[in-house]
This record gives C-alpha cells, sequence and structure tokens, in this order.
C-alpha cells in the first residue's frame, strides 16, 4: 500500500516532467536571436480588435490592422504630409471648399474587382447614414449635408443624395465641404476614410468581416482570425504594388497582460510587442530592442473652472507640478514636459506653441505658493478624479503632495472607466475640481486639439467658455492657408495657456510610444505619430 | 485432552500517549480450548476489548503496543507474525464481530459486497459461487429471504439482522476462533437471547471456539464453559463456569455476582441495586499493590495487600485466582483452620 | 435518481428568470453609456442612432422581456460594442477554451489533490503527512496569478530550452500545462487537506476496523473502504469549485492570452456591453446549476443513504 501510493504520486509528478520536457531543446525557439530570416513575423496586436469594418472600428488596434489590409486613398509620409496612396493626385478648388481625388486605375479587391470612386461613394456614405450608428460618423461632419443625413428621421433617401460626395467617374471623387479644411485630405487617411466592398457588405451583412467572407484591397490579406487568439496576415500577391513589400507573413498574437508579452518576447516567441508594463521599463531601457517614438498625444490635468474659479489658484497648481520628475520616475519612458497644448511633431508647433510661463518643466514651487497667497478665497479642498488603468494613480499621489505645499488638501477619486466617463460629462459632475485625462490626435492638425476648448465642445469636461475662443475657432476654420491658421492656433494656445492664459487645462507630458522589437526588423519598423505601423515597409535583415 | 487452541501468556499492551502510558493490559493470561467457549468479563474500561484486538493485532499502532507476553495460536506466537501474515490469519482462522452493528458494517457497500469480499479473500472462488455461499450463510444465520436480502445496503436491516450478518460474515470462512465483543449490548433484550442461542448452536455445528467478551454475567451464564473475569488491565479469576458461579473466589467476582438484580432478591425486588462502592483505578498510574485494594472489603490485613502485587495462582485444578484473601480462604481462617 | 434531475430541471426556471431580472437591475442600476469607450465624447445625434439600433431608448419593461425571449429562444442578440459579433456566436467560439481549462484544471485538482490528501492520512504526523500539507498550504496560499507568472518565467523563459511550453496562448497541448497548473493548485490544496481530514475521521469508524479484522489486505481497505467514504465532502466541495473554475479563470485567461469567455466577461462588464453581460450571466448561471445537479447525482451514488431520502 505504501508502495502504490508514494508510486502513484511520484509516477504522475514524474511523467509531468518527463512530459513537459518532452520537446527537448525546442526548436526555432530559443532566447533573443528569433527565428531564421524567412520574412515571416510574429507580433503581438495586444488585444482583440473590435471590429474591422472600417465604418465602425474605432480603436487604435483596429485601425493597426485595417491601415494593413486596406488601401487609403492617401498615407501620412515622415513630417505627416499627406502623400498619394490609392488617389495618385487630388486638386483643391479655389475657396477651399471642394477637394477631387484622382484615383490609381489598378486598384483592386481581394474578390478581383477593381477599386473606384464608386466604391469610396457607397462606403462613405454608408458610414455617415443613421442606419450603421457610426460613432466615427462625426468624422465627415465636415463635408456638406453630411451631419443632416446622419441625424436624419425621415426623408433619409433624398438627403442621402444631398451629402457632398460623389463619384463623377470610376476614378474621380469630387468632395464637398462646408468650410475650408486645409486637412481634410490628411484626414482622408484615417479609417474612417476607407472603402469597403459593397457586395460583400451586402450579402453579409454585420458578418461581412469575418476571415471566410472579408474582402479587402491592400498590401496584406486577412490570412487567419481566432477571435481573441490570433490574426495573421499574409501578403497578397495581387495587391498593385506587391513587388515592394518584403513581408510574407505576419502572425499576430493576442496578449493583453503586459508582463506577459514581455516574457514572451524574451522567450523568442514573438518578434515585437508595444505596451510594456511600467515597472519593466528600467531594466527594458538597456536592451538592444528598446524603441521610442513620439506620439501625437497630451495626458494633461483638467481643472473644472467652475469649482476651481480663481484663475491665480489654477496657474499656481500649474506652477507646482514637476513635470520632469513624473516623467523620469513614474512614467519612465521618456515622455517630453508639455509646454502647451498641443504636442510636438503636430505641424506648425514651432508657431503655435506658447511655451506657457505656468508649465515649468521641472515645476516652481515657490512661485506658485506665491501666486497661491494672492488668491482671495482659495479652495483648499480638492477632488481629484481619475480612472483605475496603470500609473494614473502613482502621478496622481505624486501631484498630490506638490500640491499640498500649496495648502491644498487632495483627495484622489478613482473610478472605474465607464463610471469615470459619466462622472466626466460633459459637463463635469460638481463633485469634480480636477480630473485627469488624455487626448490623441485624430488627425494631423492642430485643429483636433484646440477645437475641444469651445463652449459646446462634446469634449469639454473643464466648463471653460470664452466667446472670443470660439470666434478664433471658427475663423481658423476658415483659413486655407497653413501659416495664417497657425498663426492663429497660437493666438489660441495663448488664451489658454499663455501669459494672460485662462488656464482650464494644466497639460503633464506629450506621449510616447515604446515598443520592444526584434533586432531584426528594428530598422524598417516605424511607429508615426499616430501610433501606426505600416507594414508594407518592414522587411526582416539580418541582425547587425 | 489436547493443547489449548489459543494461550495467552502474560500479555502487556501500553498505549503511549502525551499524558503517560496507559497500562491498558498489564499481565493477562488466558487460554481457550478447540470447540469451547470462554467468557471474558469485567466492567467497562478494564481492557477486555483490548485483549481481544491485541490477540488478532487491530491495535492502533501508535499509539498503543504490544510490550510483552505472548499469544500462540494454533502453535504460532501471533505477536511475532508481520502485518500481512496477520491478515492472512485474520478473518480466516479468527474472526471477530463486535458490538455495534449499526456503525460496524460499511454504510455504501450492499451485504452481497461485505461477504463475497471476506470469502473471495481466503478462497479462491468465482464471484457467483462466493455469492451463492454467502446466500447460504445468511439463511444459517436466520436471515429470512437471504437472496433477496444479501443486495439490501446495512440501514434496510435492523440491530438484529445486522448482527446476524455479522456472525456470518465472521463465519464465512470457517474460523477456528471467533471472537465476539459485546456481541448482544447493542441489542433489545429480546433479541439477545436469540443471537447468543445462535452463536452457541453454530460453535458447536462449526467446532468453533469462542470467547465472548461481555460486561453481563448473565450472557456467561448462558454461553459460557470457562470464565475469566477482568480487572484493571489484569485477570483476576478464571474458572469453569459452573465452578464461578457455584464457588466465586475472588472480592470482586463476588462482588459482580452479588450485584446481579435476582428476582428472588427482596432489596433488587424494592428497586435498589447494589453497587460496588468506588471506581477502577487509572490506567496511567495504576497502584503498585492488589488493583482491586481500594474497594476491597478484605484489604488492609496484615499481608500488604495494597502494597505487594499477587500473583495469579491456581486454588484448585481449573480455578485461578489473583488474590491475597480468595473466598475460600477467608472461610477456613474464620473457622480457625490451621493458617 | 430521474426523479432528483427531473426536479432539478424544473426549479431551474424560475431560478433563470431571477437571474435575468437581477442582472438586468444590476446593470442599468450602474450608470455608463454602452457605446462611449474613449474620452472623445459621442455627438448626441450618434448617440440617439445608437440607441435606436439597439433598442436602449425603449421602456425598461419592453427591454427586460426582450432578454427574456432571447434566453427562451437562445438568441442573445448582437454584442453593443463588438459591432459585427453576436453574443450566440461569442458563447460558441469562447465558451469551449473556458470549459476546457476549467475541466483540466479540476481534472489536475482532483488527480493530485486527493493522493495526496491520501497518503498525508495514512502516515499521519510523519514526514509524507508534513511535506504534503506544507505542499497543500503552499498551494492555497499562493494567489493564482502569482503562481502564474512564476509559472511562465521559470519553464517558458528561464528554462525554456528544457521545457517545451510556450508562454502563453490556448493551441498546442504544451500551452495548456502551465494555465492549468496555475489554475488548479489552489483547488488541489484545498482537496487535499479535505481529503486528508477526511480520511482520517473515516478511519476512525467501526467499519474499518471490522474490514481489517476480516483480513482484507490493506489496499482494499484504504481504496474500497476508506477512500469512497471519504470522498463525500470532497464531492460536495467539487461542485461549486467546478462552477468556480470555469467561470472564474478570468485573471489566469487574462495572463496566458487564454480566448475564454471570463475575459469577455470583465470586459464586457467594463464596457457595459448589456447583451454579452445578460447571455454570459445566465450561461454562467446554467453551469452552476449543472455543477450542482452533477454533485448531487454524485452524492447518491457514492451514499446508498441519500437515495431514498427524496
Amino acid at each position: 500500500m505504501r508502495i502504490t501510493t508514494r508510486a502513484l504520486v511520484a509516477a504522475v509528478v514524474a511523467g509531468s516532467f518527463a512530459v513537459l520536457a518532452a520537446g527537448c531543446g525546442g526548436g526555432g525557439a530559443g532566447g533573443d536571436e528569433g527565428g531564421p530570416i524567412d520574412q515571416v513575423i510574429t507580433i503581438n496586436w495586444g488585444t482583440e480588435p473590435p471590429s474591422l469594418d472600417p465604418g465602425l472600428a474605432t480603436d487604435t488596434t483596429s485601425a493597426d490592422v485595417l491601415l494593413n489590409i486596406m488601401d487609403p486613398l492617401v498615407k501620412l509620409g515622415d513630417d505627416l504630409e499627406p502623400v498619394p496612396n490609392l488617389a495618385e493626385s487630388w486638386d483643391i478648388s479655389e475657396d477651399g471648399k471642394t477637394v477631387t481625388f484622382h484615383l490609381r486605375a489598378d486598384g483592386r479587391w481581394t474578390s478581383g474587382d477593381p477599386v473606384t470612386a464608386h466604391d469610396f461613394e457607397w462606403s462613405w456614405k454608408r458610414t455617415i447614414s443613421p442606419d450603421l450608428a457610426a460613432d466615427y460618423a462625426y468624422q465627415f461632419f465636415g463635408i456638406a449635408g453630411a451631419s443632416e443625413y446622419n441625424s436624419c428621421k425621415s426623408g433619409c433617401a433624398a438627403m442621402r443624395d444631398e451629402v457632398g460626395i460623389r463619384a463623377l467617374d470610376d476614378s474621380t471623387l469630387q468632395v464637398t465641404l462646408t468650410s475650408p479644411q486645409p486637412w481634410f485630405v490628411q484626414q482622408a487617411a484615417h479609417t474612417s476614410f476607407l472603402a469597403v466592398h459593397r457586395p460583400t457588405v451586402e450579402q453579409f451583412g454585420d458578418n461581412w468581416t469575418e476571415p471566410t467572407n472579408i474582402v479587402t484591397n491592400g498590401p496584406f490579406e486577412l490570412a487567419r482570425w481566432d477571435h481573441n487568439s490570433r490574426l495573421d496576415l499574409v501578403r497578397w500577391d495581387d495587391w498593385r504594388d506587391a513587388g515592394s513589400v518584403k513581408l510574407e507573413r505576419i502572425n499576430g498574437r493576442m496578449i493583453s497582460e503586459g508582463t506577459t508579452a514581455v516574457q514572451a518576447f524574451e522567450a523568442g516567441e514573438i518578434d515585437m510587442t508595444a505596451g510594456l508594463p511600467p515597472e519593466e521599463l528600467p531594466r527594458l531601457k538597456d536592451t538592444e530592442a528598446y524603441s521610442q517614438y513620439p506620439g501625437l498625444g497630451t495626458y494633461y490635468y483638467g481643472f473644472n473652472v467652475e469649482q476651481i474659479t480663481d484663475v491665480k489658484q489654477r496657474r499656481a497648481m500649474s506652477m507646482a507640478i514637476d513635470r520632469q520628475s513624473i516623467i523620469d520616475n513614474i512614467a519612465q519612458a521618456d515622455q517630453l514636459p508639455a509646454t502647451g497644448f498641443t504636442p510636438e511633431g503636430m505641424p506648425g508647433f514651432d508657431t503655435l506653441n506658447p511655451d506657457s510661463p505656468w508649465l515649468p518643466a521641472s515645476g516652481d514651487i515657490d512661485q506658485a505658493k506665491e501666486l497661491m497667497a494672492e488668491v482671495a478665497n482659495p479652495k483648499t479642498d480638492v477632488t481629484l478624479l481619475i480612472n483605475d488603468s496603470p500609473g494614473h494613480r502613482e502621478i496622481a499621489v505624486a501631484v498630490q503632495a506638490m500640491w499640498k505645499q500649496l495648502g491644498l488638501d487632495v483627495t484622489i477619486r478613482q473610478q472605474e472607466w465607464a463610471q469615470f466617463l459619466e462622472f466626466l460629462g460633459p459637463p463635469p459632475d460638481a463633485s469634480v475640481d480636477v480630473y485627469r485625462l488624455g487626448w490623441i490626435g485624430d488627425y494631423v492638425d492642430a485643429m483636433n486639439f484646440l477645437e475641444l476648448w469651445t463652449c459646446k465642445s462634446g469634449n469639454n469636461n473643464s466648463n471653460y467658455c470664452d466667446p472670443e475662443y470660439d470666434a478664433l475657432v471658427a475663423e481658423a476654420r476658415q483659413t486655407a492657408d497653413n501659416d495664417d491658421r497657425y498663426e492663429l492656433y497660437g493666438e489660441l494656445e495663448d488664451k489658454l495657456l499663455g501669459e494672460d492664459g485662462a488656464v482650464p487645462i494644466t497639460p503633464i507630458y506629450w506621449y510616447t510610444y515604446v515598443q520592444l522589437e526584434r533586432p531584426t526588423i528594428k530598422d524598417s519598423l516605424n511607429v508615426n505619430l499616430l501610433n501606426q505601423t505600416d507594414y508594407s515597409k518592414v522587411e526582416e535583415v539580418e541582425a547587425g | 485432552m489436547s493443547a489449548p487452541l489459543l494461550e495467552v501468556r502474560d500479555l502487556r499492551t501500553h498505549f503511549f500517549t502525551r499524558e503517560g502510558v496507559v497500562r491498558a493490559v498489564d499481565g493477562v493470561s488466558l487460554s481457550v480450548d478447540r470447540g469451547r467457549t470462554l467468557g471474558l468479563v469485567g466492567e467497562s474500561g478494564c481492557g477486555k476489548s483490548v485483549t481481544a484486538l491485541s490477540i488478532i493485532g487491530l491495535i492502533p499502532k501508535p499509539p498503543a503496543r504490544i510490550v510483552g507476553g505472548e499469544v500462540i495460536f494454533d502453535g504460532r506466537d501471533l505477536t511475532k507474525l508481520s502485518e500481512r501474515e496477520l491478515e492472512d490469519v485474520r478473518g480466516e482462522r479468527i474472526a471477530m464481530i463486535f458490538q455495534d452493528p449499526m456503525t460496524s458494517l460499511n454504510p455504501t457497500l450492499t451485504i452481497e459486497t461485505q461477504l463475497v469480499e471476506t470469502i473471495r479473500r481466503h478462497n479462491d472462488v468465482s464471484k457467483r459461487e462466493a455469492r451463492r455461499r454467502g446466500i447460504e450463510l445468511l439463511d444459517e444465520v436466520g436471515i429470512p429471504n437471504p437472496d433477496a436480502r444479501i443486495r439490501d445496503y446495512p440501514h434496510h436491516l435492523s440491530g438484529g439482522m445486522r448482527q446476524r450478518v455479522m456472525i456470518a460474515i465472521a463465519l464465512s470462512c470457517e474460523p477456528d476462533l471467533l471472537i465476539a465483543d459485546e456481541p448482544t449490548t447493542a441489542l433489545d433484550v429480546t433479541v439477545q437471547a436469540q443471537v447468543l442461542d445462535l452463536l452457541d448452536e453454530l460453535r458447536r455445528e462449526h467446532d468453533m471456539a469462542m470467547i465472548v467478551i461481555t460486561h453481563d454475567m448473565g450472557v456467561i451464564a448462558e454461553v459460557a464453559d470457562q470464565v475469566a473475569v477482568m480487572y484493571a488491565g489484569q485477570i483476576v479469576e478464571q474458572a469453569s463456569a459452573v465452578e464461578l458461579f457455584a464457588r466465586p473466589e475472588h472480592p470482586y467476582t463476588e462482588a459482580l455476582l452479588g450485584a446481579l438484580p435476582q428476582l428472588e432478591d427482596a432489596a433488587s425486588r424494592a428497586g435498589r441495586l447494589t453497587a460496588i462502592p468506588g471506581r477502577p483505578p487509572s490506567l496511567l498510574d495504576p497502584p503498585e499493590g492488589c488493583r482491586f485494594a481500594a474497594r476491597c472489603p478484605y484489604a488492609g490485613e496484615p499481608d500488604g495487600c495494597a502494597e505487594h502485587p499477587p500473583e495469579l495462582r491456581e486454588l484448585r485444578p481449573g480455578h485461578l485466582v489473583r488474590s491475597e484473601h480468595p473466598a475460600s480462604e477467608r472461610a477456613r481462617s474464620r473457622e480457625g483452620a490451621p493458617a | 435518481m430521474t426523479r432528483l434531475i427531473v426536479r432539478r430541471v424544473l426549479w431551474t426556471v424560475p431560478v433563470i428568470l431571477l437571474v435575468i431580472l437581477m442582472t438586468f437591475v444590476l446593470m442599468r442600476q450602474i450608470e455608463g453609456n454602452p457605446f462611449r469607450h474613449s474620452e472623445r465624447a459621442i455627438p448626441e445625434s450618434i448617440q440617439q442612432n445608437l440607441e435606436e439600433k439597439y433598442g436602449l431608448d425603449d421602456p425598461w419593461y419592453v427591454q427586460y422581456l426582450r432578454y427574456v425571449k432571447g434566453v427562451v429562444t437562445l438568441d442573445l442578440g448582437p454584442s453593443l460594442v463588438l459591432r459585427n459579433r453576436d453574443v450566440n456566436d461569442i458563447v460558441r467560439e469562447h465558451f469551449p477554451p473556458s470549459l476546457e481549462l476549467g475541466a483540466l484544471a479540476m481534472a489536475f485538482a482532483l488527480v493530485f489533490g486527493i493522493p495526496l490528501g491520501l497518503l498525508a492520512a495514512l502516515r499521519a504526523n510523519k514526514w509524507p503527512d508534513y511535506t504534503a500539507m506544507v505542499v497543500a498550504n503552499v498551494g492555497f496560499a499562493v494567489p493564482s496569478f502569482l503562481v502564474a507568472t512564476l509559472l511562465i518565467y521559470f519553464f517558458a523563459v528561464r528554462w525554456g530550452d528544457v521545457f517545451d511550453v510556450p508562454t502563453s496562448g490556448w493551441e498546442s497541448w504544451q500551452s495548456k500545462v502551465l494555465p492549468t497548473i496555475a489554475l488548479g493548485l489552489g483547488p488541489m490544496a484545498y482537496f487535499a487537506r479535505l481529503t486528508r481530514g477526511s480520511v482520517l475521521e473515516t478511519l476512525q469508524q467501526d467499519y474499518i476496523r471490522t474490514a481489517r479484522a476480516k483480513g482484507l489486505r490493506r489496499r482494499r481497505v484504504v481504496v474500497v473502504h476508506t477512500l469512497r467514504n471519504s470522498l463525500i465532502p470532497v464531492v460536495t466541495a467539487a461542485g461549486p469549485i467546478l462552477g468556480f473554475l470555469i467561470t472564474g479563470s478570468f485573471v489566469i485567461e487574462q495572463i496566458f492570452a487564454i480566448p475564454g469567455i471570463g475575459r469577455y466577461y470583465v470586459t464586457a462588464v467594463t464596457a457595459r456591453d448589456y447583451s454579452v453581460v445578460m447571455g454570459l450571466t445566465v450561461l454562467l448561471a446554467l453551469i452552476v446549476i449543472v455543477a450542482n445537479m452533477v454533485v448531487d447525482i454524485l452524492y447518491g451514488i457514492l451514499d446508498p443513504r441519500t437515495r431514498e431520502a427524496r
């Protein structure tokens, strides 16, 4: 009996070890070197893309996939200028309100049909239509008749025809805008502006994006999609420029847990991963695989100006924040301390940046205290609202300590995301004095950032309302000339954060994107300011 | 007369606990002849069950241990056997039934399983053959409709039935010796007599020796040929049943017999039972002298039996007593016989 | 036995209705917009479009009845967040991995836990007992996510050359080893302790003494007489634990990137995806009900005394 039980336990344990060791030596997955140079790479998408329908995709993962399997009219160049892609050229009318795209003739769908301007007209109108109820329909509201069609209750068919999108012929797409929007062509690089294959969508309805049904037109095809598990892309050899694409296949995992992703990279299972956990950054920074890219986004704290009413208090609180320390000790990804709201990298940055006196990089606690002393009735009981993602709490605690030096008693209130959004409104809940938020650029023009602070903006969570500010924004919308417009942007930034600025918000830093990349692809892999990676430009080479 | 089937010589079983050593069986000697019944009687806690369990080696090994003595069964000393060898003896040569039939049968197995496993353990027969034999046994112990009842679970049967099943199981391999530990204590009075009769009958039919352990003198009177009286871990008197009842020698035995309710006795008819004053000594730290001294009406006589433990001596042929004051000697001294 | 099953099945109906009602009420109580996931506010007109499309602008009793109908007809509706997928699809694709993981973890826990507990009980207060109980206590105390991370670090990364196990995923059989251990270690420890206690208690029973007095071999006494009767408390505990393993493996699924239902469940609640939450809650309630029914059936098999008690 003793033998039997013991033997049973021992046998099972030994058996499991044997089983684990069965693949002794491990085939092709050892250490840091990765596999052979075969133009097949494995990446980590991070999460499951909620939708691969360009009309419905609102998140970065979906955008990441879509921009590689579809063919946009334009792409963004290194300096974020629009580069011809499927549209080989475009004209803008004198008054700036009509944009005409001229499409190439060799665009194709994987079903064999050619890609025409009619596809774009149908697809864009579909996204604007009330039936699809697309979140990003608002991206099109700069087009004449779009917002009316989107909110129509009856007579919608007629309204649809009124929308300013027309395919003049197979290769000419004419767009009529509500006002001159010089950034419109760049905006067309956004995923919302991709075309979909009409027969496929009509045949399969909601299921058209399933791997068995989907039809695309870009450099890569969807080879395999196991939901929440893998999404693999394979080079589409019939793409119009397939010869320039080096990668054969991209295998995509979906590892959302940062620590596991890093471990997968270190075990040689994947060749790239983004979203590194902050606590690992100090260690990973020294490795060869570490890669850092500037991002077009601002991490900021916003004030509820109806609660913290004295501008001097807001300025003092803004000055007290030691941004560099937060970057060095908490965020740890070499972010840039913010000197205005619009981040660096935005075209026109040099002109519009206010170099705000209220945003000293290392904080200026003495000045801040002086300013604070001048405040007649300061609000000393401050509630700071943050959400529950990693990292925010640590920054909040640091800022809490900094503001304590001003004699402020800060209570940190951490909410789960959906609740947090409810509190934000707008308008923000009366119990919120300060809130944390981040804003990432949708398209590459400072309007994208500055229009947030108009009185009626759905993203103005600060109760800030200045009719002069709104007037300036309206004027900028009508200003076609870039330099003139950048000047106006400069005035707007001044209104927010300049010498006499109202400081409704205090930006803390501008984002960077950090990744681990296998040395074989590191050189050719690039993440642009909008966190997009163009895999058609990536190539596996011998690690130098 | 052939040699006795079982001979226990000066058996000592001690329990090694945190409080100390409990000397539960401290020098027990007895013997059982083939085909005869030995009654082992004594009050609760005197060590009779431990003696029985020691014989077949079923004492809990920690904390108990046989520290001395021998158990000679059919020429072999059982205390020297390995566990595996003992497993061969148990059930086949020596069987044991226990006091409480409610808990002594496994409630989750059928009667059939519990019978058949015993039979097949000691005999190389098929399941069908074993089942047939089981039904036979159930019939023999007086269970009606044995072929139906064999499929029952223990909780389907009454107390008396269950004890009969236990007996059937015990007999299934034709053991030479059956040890019955308080076989009727947990049963109704009416059933008690039936079960005792059954035991006696079976013993005679199978030519089996029996040890019946009990605290009830009435049971002894029914079935025992030989009787051994146990007190505080030791045998204090051993004789044939007839002899014991007619001429008890040990003060304790006398007291036990005196404590029996008698219909003829006016005192017990009036509702008064004679109890023996006092309690048995703690076996953790037993007295040095005679263990009954504290309760004995005759202790303290100039022989000093409270200091020196008396030996078990043969007073008459076949009658052993462990006392300085056996009844016959007391009578003689009173009559002024020469000391 | 059939009566038991029939009665249980009939009871399921009011229980499920109650589950639907409670889930419905609770989800409406926590505020939150199912359509807003980023800081960007949704323009009013689009919000209205979305609410109309998914019927969220109907009165509450209409919505409730729609859910009940959906459950009855087994058409749980579209996901509010994953716009191209139905709840049915989600369940069909992602329930099997969770079920598999839960079953494997359960098997692991039983296969290792029960013998460990048995060994400890049979060698009580000697070194095998102490060792086994230390292992059990460690397995019990260390949280599963820590175990998971450690397992990945050592077996998949550090000693990756010796052991051919991946850090994550749920495709090859090797990828199922580490998650099974991580999830099953806690229950294994629990079963070990439970078995030990139960066996020790059973060994005190009179019928064990009888079995030994019959001369039965030790192995038979242990396996047939002791173990069977000792398993009753283990079985009682196993039912809810199985339910928990299938439904509560979110952390393990997250860490090992396993495409199971657990991840969907938590993200659905966070995102206020009402239809997914409703569908999954009903599903999980059913799992618990089934698990408990299985326990009751096993109970009847193990202990015949309970069979008639109905």
